[in-house]
């Protein structure tokens, strides 16, 4: 029996702290999480076969990139984007060729564009890309892990379009981030690792209430929380929150434990015991965003691995559409060939039926032809002498004939008759003294003429008459 | 506007190469079978109306054979063309030289060859009496060879006679057997 793998066109790759790969693809339209011990483990399963990726989809952390608003004069983000470029010597002191950068939105005013745009050194993700890239994996993808977190809480509908300041909490680390109508604004990764959970608690909160105090006074009243992760952290952040700001107890809401269920490659579900990570939550996330083509200008792939993905997707439609058409063409040939090859059959078979009678046949039609011949040859006997007959009994003897021709063909025979007469009329009443008889009967006076002789006159005349075979 | 202008050209290039290597294809790998199709087609047709007819003829056999055997003495070759002709010559004076007749030109034409028989032909001229000339031409007709008259002229000079006249007449012999 064949094992069970994952094929897909995107996957998502994300490594947890412990050194564990967490790949999310989707399997049959359902999302599934692979967690594999290490990017080797992960190496192996793709070597054997028992994952198969297209395009892969991976995040960079909060920290390492440089998150800056901006207001264009741009109608969309495609237009912004284009923009940005010229304005990044403003935002960073970098030159453009050793950064990369994306864009997501912000909000719209009058003709305004106000965009989100995050950069990240290039040296910075190329090390991060670096343990991806030992494996062989080249991503299509690379995002800021914020968006990813928020794509999955979008995806899980926990986010209303108010705005929401979500606080995704782990073992060792916290992201706050900010979102307005559903668009990224604000993210903070914090550092936990170490912290008793009362000091932890204390910084979220300050970090959410920092978050907080940066939205616009219209959106404090209405701003939701929403606080996610490990369970007593959760709760503990919750009443902190909730002491520091009674207002807000009403507007706060827990996810506790949120869990994605992790199967192997198989397709069985793994028991992780009650573990919880973001990494899962950043993966299908990641996924969410890649598969369906979501906020695709916040894509931080640099322009050599864009092009390089370009040339061969190119490659390979030039390479299918060649292959297609040789194998076209080949099934051309093969089908004329297979024709020829029918056709060359029935004529051995057809010649394998005449070789018995060849000689036979042949003898007897030598022997047709000539009896045919002969029977030409000796058709219509006689009827030259039945034609001079005819001329001898039905010629008046006003007309006498002096030139008399005879041609005999293999439809029948013509006579052409040159004679005088005394008379016009004579001549012209020669077609009806010939009217009774057999052959001759057909007779036409084609010409006739005059001529002046001393003494009077003859008329030469002309006739023509086809006689049929029998 | 260079950018539209490249891509044309691109799309220009990429439709000359493929109309190329199309016409390329279609020279070196589709017509070759296309040709030999056709050969083979009509090889085949020749074969299937050459077995229809040999049926026909084996059909035919026992009647053809016996029509054959009663006219075989009067086709049967005596040789080479020459022999015949000297043949048919010699036949032809012997139908005209028991008249009183003054033959002018006896000339050979050419013998037409066919798959299985040749027709020789020869053109007479003579003058005489009418009565002599229509001895001639009756004599012709009640040989009992295959000589047939094809073609005559008969000029009338002021006197009966003398009669100008002028034939053509063929007989037809077997090729010889190989």
């Amino acid at each position: 029996m064949k094992p069970t793998t994952i094929k897909t066109e995107w996957a998502s790759l994300s490594l947890a702290e412990d050194g564990n790969a967490i790949v999310c693809a989707k399997c049959n339209g359902t999302p599934r999480c692979v967690r594999f011990d290490s990017l080797e483990q992960l190496k192996q399963a793709i070597d054997k076969k028992k994952i198969s990726v297209k395009k892969w989809a991976v995040a960079v952390p909060r920290s390492s990139c440089i998150l800056k608003p901006l207001t264009l004069p741009a109608s969309d983000l495609a237009e912004a984007g284009k923009m940005i470029e010229f304005e990044l010597s403003s935002l960073v002191p970098l030159p453009v060729d050793e950064i990369v950068y994306g864009s997501t939105l912000l909000n719209e005013q009058d003709n305004m564009l106000n965009v989100l745009v995050c950069i990240l050194k290039l040296s910075t993700l190329n090390e991060h890309l670096k343990p991806y890239k030992a494996i062989g994996i080249e991503p299509h993808r690379i995002t800021l892990n914020s968006l990813a977190i928020q794509s999955w809480f979008n995806t899980t509908s926990t986010v209303a379009s108010e705005p929401a300041i979500i606080a995704l909490v782990s073992e060792h680390s916290c992201t706050v981030q900010t979102c307005i109508n559903g668009n990224f604004h604000k993210a903070n990764e914090l550092t936990l690792a170490g912290r008793d959970i009362t000091a932890s608690s204390h910084e979220i909160v300050q970090e959410i209430l920092h978050q907080r105090e940066e939205l616009p006074t219209l959106l404090k009243k209405t701003t939701v929380f929403l606080l996610a992760g490990a369970e007593q952290c959760v709760s503990e952040v919750k009443n902190l929150f909730c002491l520091h700001d009674r207002t807000v107890a009403n507007r706060v809401s827990t996810v506790p434990n949120p869990r994605i269920l992790y199967h192997t490659v198989d397709g069985k579900s793994e028991n992780d015991g009650d573990k919880f990570g973001c990494e899962a939550i950043e993966a299908a996330g990641l996924l969410e965003l890649a598969a369906n083509s979501r906020l695709p200008y916040s894509n931080l792939l640099p322009q050599q691995y864009a092009k390089r993905h370009k040339q061969k997707a190119l490659l390979f439609r030039y390479l299918l559409t060649g292959s297609l058409s040789f194998v076209l063409v080949l099934l051309a040939w093969s089908c004329l060939a297979a024709m020829n090859w029918r056709t060359e059959r029935i004529s051995r078979t057809i010649e394998s039926q005449i070789a018995p009678i060849e000689q036979t046949a042949s003898a007897v039609d030598s022997k047709r032809q000539r009896v045919k011949a002969i029977q030409r040859q000796l058709s219509n006997r006689g009827q030259i002498t039945a034609v001079i007959d005819e001329l001898y009994r039905y010629t008046p003897k006003a007309i006498s004939i002096s030139e008399l021709k005879f041609v005999s063909k293999p439809s029948g025979a013509s006579i052409e008759i040159k004679g005088q007469a005394d008379l016009l009329s004579t001549a012209f009443d020669y077609t009806d003294a010939v009217s009774k008889a057999e052959l001759l009967s057909g007779i036409q006076i084609v010409n006739a003429q005059q001529i002046p002789r001393p003494g009077g006159s003859v008329v030469v005349f002309k006739a023509y008459c086809d006689i049929q075979n029998d | 506007m260079t950018s539209a202008k490249k891509s044309r050209e691109k799309v220009l290039a990429i439709i000359t190469i493929s109309v190329i290597l199309g016409a390329v294809a279609f020279t070196v790998i589709i017509e070759p079978q296309l040709k030999e199709r056709k050969a083979h087609l009509a090889h085949m047709r020749q074969l299937q109306l050459k077995l229809t007819k040999m049926k026909g003829d084996l059909l035919l056999k026992d009647r053809i054979d016996d029509i054959y055997s009663q006219i075989e003495p009067l086709i049967a070759s005596n040789g080479t063309d020459q022999q015949e002709i000297s043949l048919f010559t010699r036949e032809l004076s012997d139908l005209y030289s028991k008249l009183n007749v003054r033959t002018k030109t006896i000339k050979i034409l050419p013998i037409i060859s066919e798959e299985f028989y040749r027709r020789l032909s020869v053109k007479i001229e003579m003058s005489g009496h009418v009565r002599e000339i229509l001895n001639f031409i009756l004599s012709v007709e009640t040989y009992p060879n295959p000589i047939k008259i094809e073609q005559f002229d008969i000029k009338v000079r002021e006197i009966v006679d003398n009669i100008q006249a002028s034939f053509l007449v063929t007989k037809v012999v077997a090729q010889p057997e190989t």
